[in-house]
């Protein structure tokens, strides 16, 4: 299975959102919630986010296997993990 | 500081910077309860009402244009997706925010 | 109607005094000569401008850094936001602003 990974803030609700379409499709993932981490450790994930995706800090920033979703997007979710392929 | 009271503070003053941009509040009730009630956690932490859905850098001058309401700061790419990134704010025609996608401002000037 | 201020010799070049005619918080500010009147209150979450920094025609606010432009009121980030301008004229020395009789806030 294609691993999934995602930079999240405690804060926003469409982090929660996109945690709960991954636990909804028990499809297991990990996540690290920058607005508690370290400071030394922000500057290693927003180096990381400005380098593979919008260059903004907007959250949530989701990883499936090598490609990246920045927002709560349901539809793109589906595509990357094939969910859409036996409905079609 | 009383959360509630908070809150209605905050919403009595960004209407007022909001209704001249062409936004409103998002007709989600529980959506913008629970994203004000995360700014007054902000404020209350860092003594400004941040976005709840973008990162604080160590740059001031970054950290201030996602003071909510940012719209004047992203008003390019909130136009464009008829709403604000946390989906506080809605365009004044959206009645249904749901049908609104979180689209990043990098996907907007491509397409 | 027309309220006395303040005299014009008490603000100097390139500096701010605020003045609270019929208890309006209002922010008059010199430059190059002229004398501005806007009010005191930013239109994001009304800190007081007077705790900002000038430059040029800009005011720039201590919170959250809007800027606003001295001569119109507007916010330079989105024209459609103004602050209060208050017409001002001088009169023996005296500046004197106009203040609406119904006082909107």
């Amino acid at each position: 299975m294609v691993k999934v990974f995602m930079y999240t803030l405690s804060t926003c609700p469409w982090c929660r959102k996109t945690k709960q379409f991954f636990r909804d499709k028990n499809i297991p993932f990990e996540f690290v919630d920058y607005d508690l981490q370290s400071e030394e450790e922000q500057e290693k994930i927003m180096e990381e986010m400005s380098r593979l995706g919008s260059g903004s800090m907007a959250f949530p920033f989701v990883r499936i296997g090598n490609s990246i979703v920045v927002g709560y997007n349901p539809e793109k979710y589906s595509d990357l993990l094939g969910l859409n392929k036996g409905k079609k | 500081m009383n959360v509630e009271s908070r809150k209605k503070a905050l919403r009595y003053l960004f209407q007022k910077v909001i209704d001249p941009l062409g936004y409103k509040f998002s007709p989600d009730e529980e959506l913008v309860d629970f994203l004000l009630e995360q700014e007054v956690v902000l404020e209350k932490k860092h003594g400004i009402p941040f976005c709840p859905c973008q990162g604080l850098t160590r740059k001031r001058e970054d950290n201030m244009k996602i003071v909510c309401p940012c719209i004047p700061f992203h008003r390019e790419h909130f136009d464009a997706i008829k709403r604000c990134w946390c989906g506080l704010y809605v365009h004044k025609d959206v009645t249904n925010p749901d049908e609104l996608r979180q689209i990043p401002f990098s996907e907007i000037k491509r397409g | 109607m027309w309220i006395f201020a303040i005299t014009e010799n008490e603000i100097k070049e390139d500096s701010m005094s605020m003045v609270f005619p019929k208890g309006l918080p209002v922010l008059l500010i010199k430059k190059a000569g002229e004398i501005y009147a806007i009010s005191n209150k930013c239109a994001h979450m009304a800190c007081a401008l007077a705790g900002g920094t000038l430059d040029g025609y800009t005011i720039e606010c201590p919170c959250h850094d809007w800027k606003y432009d001295i001569r119109t009121g507007e916010f330079l980030d989105a024209k459609e936001i103004k602050i209060q301008v208050y017409e001002r004229k001088l009169t023996d020395g005296e500046i004197h602003i106009k203040i609406e009789e119904e006082v909107g806030w």
